[in-house]
């Protein structure tokens, strides 16, 4: 063979090899083929008696998306009667296995499952309240898995929370994990999803997630949070009590703060930004813990009349007055908390690591270190800005 | 067929891309969770610490290859050892540089497989890299070399920017004041770390084609501390975003830290899959040049087979190799074999040698040391 030959087959050979490499991939599959999942609901059954064994028995929704309904009308969740097509389907599965659950969706939906697009995992309560550990292994155990994936508890029936229209989501889920991601941005919620919960399920500390329930007319609210110890819900914290942990906890993002003025009035500022600073100490073997929380805020309603804020004094004053009131409620909550669950709610393991007697006390015997812990909160509160209006008006006219 | 084409001539730029492209590889997806199983938050003064010795270890070789300018390592061990123990370590290092090159490759298969392309057997995604690495390597070190310093500045740039994103969710309060738990945590998780070191070991073989040999420790300690740093920022980057526990129950720490990064939501989703794209250049580079050095050691050793024919016969060696452990934990226990003569060849080694080239002297076989810089 001449050397010219030679290169011609060596180069016809690369360019068979290169079409056999290029010609698609290897896994490909149509979009109408897979099942792209964007939702799991999941909560406890009774549980099931096997060769005399007790198996945890699980309800498992699964919210698939229907690519041609998804393109039609957004705000219907069974899509309208013109396009006739669901923006989704939901499959319920019972087994005592969720890697089975998912597979079982192949038989029911001919299509092959694909998780890597989940936005929402929905734990129903009394799941949460008998621990997600099951749930949380084969979760963490997907490669495809996003660490970003909202988790909420769902107080009420899971199939009512993946049912819920919405206006602007295709689908239930979308319209829960887009709630739940809001809500921790503006009400001062703590980050619920699942790399928050991995890092707190590693690090054996405890963890709050959002908590979602239903109203008579099937609106979604999240004005709960869920306490998380152990891998089991222990407990519910209002929105206020949620906003003042979030602040000590320094999670502190936009939100509200309202306190009365006078005569049941009130008054409201918008957290701008802020930071909690934690100046631990050791006496007598107890720790004491004393929070710095410095807070930029905005007014934005004040409903007692005839006040005036056009002096630097008595903007001054309000923040003296205001930053008073937040250390109070702070200290109040802190330790009804402290008291109540007896666990790390305040993030106290990971920021108390560079006070080593501290961080070996906490790691040692939490129980005993929040018990003895003795708090103190010191707040400096500062009005970045008033709003357009100097003045609020006055109902009695000049005479 | 003819071996190397031309006589490779290898400038200190280039013989920087070529050890850190020898170096970086896989080892960095999974080397945070070993540096913090011993040494948690202080992982990132470890990996700082396995730089150091690998300088350390760098010098002991440069030492070693002073004395022998225009030999490579298969020439002076048989001078140093005699034919029959030269000889052996000469298949040593050919094998160490095989299986350095099967256990990447498979490893690599594995994260593609499980992060990208669940469907696709490990058979076609090993088969596909090896075919885009006997191309270059085909035509000798000096394309490999090209390859290296055209892609690597770009891609490190891209990876960097990548994982500065996950930086942006960072909860810096994962940090802690080093030597709180002492010393004694940070130097037993080195042997661990310092296994991600390896590559540089290759000036034993390139030394005699480096064009300015007064500077090949310089060149090669750049590349060993920029090494260092980018595993710093990793170690770093992983302990700020998902803490030493999580850390350290993952399988590849640093794909789960690509995991945190959101750069709009619902819009970028699976920015894992980025960080596979930018990091398979930086895989390649480390597969090819061990197995191009498997390839040359052979050739050096039995140079009657040409380099060509060693390439075409280890090929499928690479192949066959690779998938015979069962699982990614099967075949990390055979990295951890090809780590251990790693260090072997790194720091006993050159040490033996030392001592061998300080017995010879004594015996008068050979000439007085050289002063610095006459070398050539």
């Amino acid at each position: 063979m001449t050397k010219r030959r030679r290169n011609w087959f060596a180069a016809v050979t690369v360019i068979l090899l290169i079409g056999l490499l290029l010609a698609g991939c290897w896994d490909y599959r149509e979009l109408e083929k897979r099942a792209v999942i964007v939702g799991i609901g999941v909560d406890e059954l009774p549980p099931l008696t096997e060769k005399g064994k007790q198996l945890r028995m699980y309800q498992i929704l699964v919210q698939v998306v229907e690519p041609a309904g998804a393109g039609g009308n957004l705000g219907s969740s069974g899509g309208t009667e013109a396009t006739s097509r669901k923006a989704y389907t939901n499959i319920v599965v019972t087994s005592p296995s969720f890697a089975n659950a998912i597979e079982r969706t192949v038989a029911l939906s001919d299509r092959i499952p694909n998780m890597a697009h989940l936005q929402l995992i929905g734990v129903g309560e009394t799941m949460a309240k008998n621990g997600i550990n099951e749930l949380y292994d084969f979760l963490t155990r997907l490669p495809q898995m996003r660490r970003h994936t909202e988790i909420v508890v769902l107080d009420g029936p899971i199939s009512r929370f993946f049912t819920t229209q919405s206006i602007s989501q295709p689908t239930p889920a979308l319209h829960i994990s887009e709630m739940a991601a809001n809500v921790q941005q503006t009400l001062v919620m703590p980050d619920s999803n699942l790399g928050e919960v991995s890092k707190s399920v590693r690090g054996k500390m405890p963890f709050i997630l959002i908590k979602a329930s239903l109203d008579d007319s099937n609106k979604i609210s999240m004005r709960h949070a869920a306490v998380f110890t152990d891998q089991k819900m222990v407990g519910t914290l209002t929105t206020d009590e949620m906003q003042l942990l979030s602040l000590l906890r320094n999670e502190i993002e936009r939100g509200l703060l309202s306190f009365p003025c006078s005569a049941g009035k009130r008054t409201s500022f918008q957290i701008l930004g802020g930071r909690s600073k934690l100046e631990p100490v050791m006496k007598n073997g107890r720790p004491h813990l004393t929070f710095e929380l410095f807070l930029e805020t905005e007014l934005i309603e004040y409903q007692c009349l005839g006040a005036s804020f056009d002096k630097q004094e008595q903007i001054r004053k309000a923040e003296r007055l205001y930053g008073a009131e937040l250390k109070k409620r702070l200290i109040t909550t802190a330790n009804k908390l402290k008291d109540k669950y007896k666990v790390d709610v305040f993030r106290l393991t990971t920021r108390l690591k560079n006070y080593p007697d501290l961080y070996k006390a906490i790691r040692n015997d939490p129980k005993t270190f929040i018990e003895q812990m003795v708090v103190d909160v010191n707040v400096k509160l500062r009005i970045r800005t008033i709003g357009s209006s100097l003045e609020t008006p006055s109902l009695q006219e000049k005479p | 067929m003819q071996g190397l084409e031309q006589r490779p001539a290898i400038s200190p730029t280039q013989l920087f891309m070529l050890a850190f492209g020898l170096i970086v590889g896989v080892g960095f997806l999974i080397m945070p969770r070993g540096a913090m199983e011993k040494a948690r938050e202080d992982a990132w003064l470890t990996v700082i610490l396995a730089g150091l010795c690998a300088i350390l270890s760098l010098w002991l070789i440069t030492r070693v290859a002073r004395m022998f300018p225009h030999d490579t390592v298969f020439d002076y061990n048989t001078k140093l050892f005699g034919s029959i123990i030269g000889s052996l370590f000469n298949i040593l290092w050919g094998l160490y540089f095989l299986f350095f090159t099967v256990t990447g490759i498979r490893v690599m298969a594995e994260v593609v497989r499980d992060e990208m392309l669940p469907f696709t057997p490990v058979e076609a995604i090993i088969g596909a890299m090896l075919l885009v690495i006997i191309y270059p390597a085909w035509n000798g070190l000096m394309p490999i070399i090209r390859m290296f310093e055209s892609g690597l500045p770009f891609t490190l740039l891209l990876i960097v920017m990548f994982f500065l994103l996950a930086y942006l969710h960072a909860d810096w309060a994962e940090l802690r004041i080093p030597f709180q738990e002492g010393v004694t945590p940070i130097i037993s998780a080195l042997p661990q770390t310092i296994y991600s070191y390896l590559g540089f070991e290759v000036l034993f073989l390139y030394y005699p084609f480096v064009t300015h040999k007064d500077k090949a420790f310089a060149s090669t300690s750049f590349a060993i501390v920029a090494v260092g740093l980018f595993y710093a920022f990793l170690v770093l980057g992983t302990l700020v975003t998902l803490g030493p526990d999580v850390t350290m129950s993952q399988t590849f720490p640093v794909v789960t830290m690509a995991k945190t990064i959101e750069v709009v939501r619902q819009f970028v989703e699976r920015a894992e899959l980025l960080l596979i794209i930018l990091w398979l250049p930086l895989a390649y580079t480390t597969h090819l040049g061990f197995f191009f050095s498997s390839a040359f050691s052979f050739h050096r050793t039995y140079p009657r087979l040409k380099l060509r024919w060693w390439m075409v016969i280890l090929l499928p060696l690479v192949f066959i190799l690779s998938l015979i452990p069962d699982n990614f934990i099967d075949m990390q226990t055979w990295s951890d074999k090809v780590g251990l003569v790693g260090l072997f060849l790194t720091i006993p080694y050159p040490l033996i040698m030392l001592v061998c080239i300080a017995v010879r002297r004594r015996l008068g076989h050979f000439p007085p040391p050289r002063k610095d810089g006459d070398v050539t």
